[in-house]
């Protein structure tokens, strides 16, 4: 084998991390290609050094081939599993720690969320980035209740005739949040839809505690006097979280697809169940029945989008 | 629209059924499948390595074929597919969507005389 066909295949193993027994099985299988294409290309007259470079072209950037194949075998390595889990760690810490009452760390802790997400977004959208896509995606929840918390103010003043300008301003800049929240939380639904409809079912998943969290806070208050309130079900949205990170974690490294739907929808429910009966006490079955009902549509919503999509 | 990336993304939504077609003639290993891909298609259809793997992977896993390692009649071993009863079944039902998908082009797209 030429140095340059070991080089690339070295490179392939480094990021393939699908276990000896596969990865061998793998290797054996590609290495035989490039020889069966080289031979081939060779009888048409091409020379051996660019034979080997054509066949090698073919399989693409080796960390890209090596995602792809990891994908097709539903195998998520270990240290992809645990840092697309630790996105909801992270979330847990930011709530466990009351991170709002520190805005300079809040926005540190956004930025990074953010970075992460580009980054992944930029490596090809592997298994880890979905989580951290998720989680993500809670900043412009968050921005539509300011958004709202704003009409909320400001519109009655502007229907009782104000015409101050900044307040114009603000409305007309809230109303157009909408939309355009809107976009980029479908936008981000359909695009990972359109790999694996479970991708976008992980994408969705922080989306309910985070609007628990935001009902909750303007129950209490709103934005001015909900931050006491969100601080009472900091230490609940911790564990929620906490245990969102650990069934992420089983989640993707399940290597039956079955076996990952169930992870997804079997942990949420139990969540759910679990917040309720702390929350809410006295809720009644049928209630927690419907909002159980809710919750698994809107986790399965991807799955009947990309069977009409 | 650029004609090459619509070429490209038919091509990508038929792999599997082009790929279980073949191994419907015969068992084939990879190389082959490319290569008869290829002349079956008059040189139309290229698929890569890079994509062609993958699938035959996924659709390994899926229970469509299967592959095993072989010894070929020039002394090489190489990882031969065939299909399964479950993967001629799925082919079955792509060809009749198939079927269906082309005549519905056919008659929205043909142009009119």
């Amino acid at each position: 084998m030429s140095s340059e066909v070991a080089g690339y295949f070295e490179r392939l193993r480094a990021h393939l991390q699908l276990g000896e027994s596969v990865e061998s099985d793998v290797m054996r299988e590609l290495s035989a290609h490039v020889e069966d294409r080289v031979a081939e290309l060779g009888r048409r007259g091409v020379s051996e050094d660019r034979a080997r470079r054509m066949a090698l072209d073919g399989f693409g950037r080796p960390r890209t081939l090596a995602h792809l194949l990891r994908q097709a075998q539903m195998v998520t390595p270990w240290s992809e599993a645990l840092l697309g889990a630790s996105a909801f760690l992270f979330v847990a810490l930011i709530v466990g720690v009351q991170l709002w009452h520190m805005p300079a760390l809040a926005v540190g802790a956004a930025a990074a969320v953010v970075a992460l997400t580009l980054y992944g977004l930029w490596l090809g959208r592997p298994a880890w980035f979905y989580p951290w896509a998720g989680a993500a995606l809670t900043m412009p929840l968050a921005a539509g209740y300011i958004a709202f918390a704003v009409l909320h103010r400001e519109l009655p003043r502007l229907l009782a005739g104000s015409t101050d300008n900044l307040a114009l301003a603000g409305i007309a800049g809230a109303a157009l949040y909408f939309p355009v929240g809107l976009f980029v939380v479908v936008a981000a639904v359909m695009v990972a839809v359109r790999r694996d409809w479970l991708d976008a079912s992980i994408l969705l998943s922080p989306l309910p505690g985070a609007l628990v969290a935001i009902i909750g806070m303007h129950r209490a208050g709103g934005l001015t006097g909900g931050g006491e309130a969100l601080s009472g079900t900091a230490l609940l949205l911790f564990g929620v979280y906490l245990c969102m990170s650990m069934a992420t974690l089983v989640v993707l490294r399940a290597p039956v697809r079955s076996l990952k739907v169930t992870m997804l929808v079997g942990s949420a429910l139990v969540l759910l169940s679990g917040s309720t009966l702390l929350l809410d006490p006295g809720g009644g079955l049928v209630t927690l029945a419907g909002r159980a009902a809710l919750l698994v549509a809107f986790l399965l919503s991807p799955a009947l989008v990309a069977r009409h999509a | 629209m650029v004609l090459g990336s619509y070429l490209t993304q038919l091509l990508k939504g038929n792999t599997d059924v082009l790929i279980l077609s073949l191994l419907e003639r015969e068992p084939m290993y990879g190389h082959q499948v490319m290569q008869e891909l290829e002349q079956a298609s008059a040189g139309f259809f290229q698929v890569s390595e890079g994509t062609m793997y993958p699938a035959l992977y996924r659709m390994t896993r899926e229970g469509f074929i299967r592959g095993r390692w072989t010894r070929l009649q020039t002394g090489q071993e190489r990882k031969v597919y065939s299909l399964t009863k479950k993967g001629a079944q799925r082919l079955h039902e792509c060809r009749s969507t198939w079927s269906g998908f082309a005549a519905a082009m056919n008659l929205v797209t043909t142009e009119s005389r």
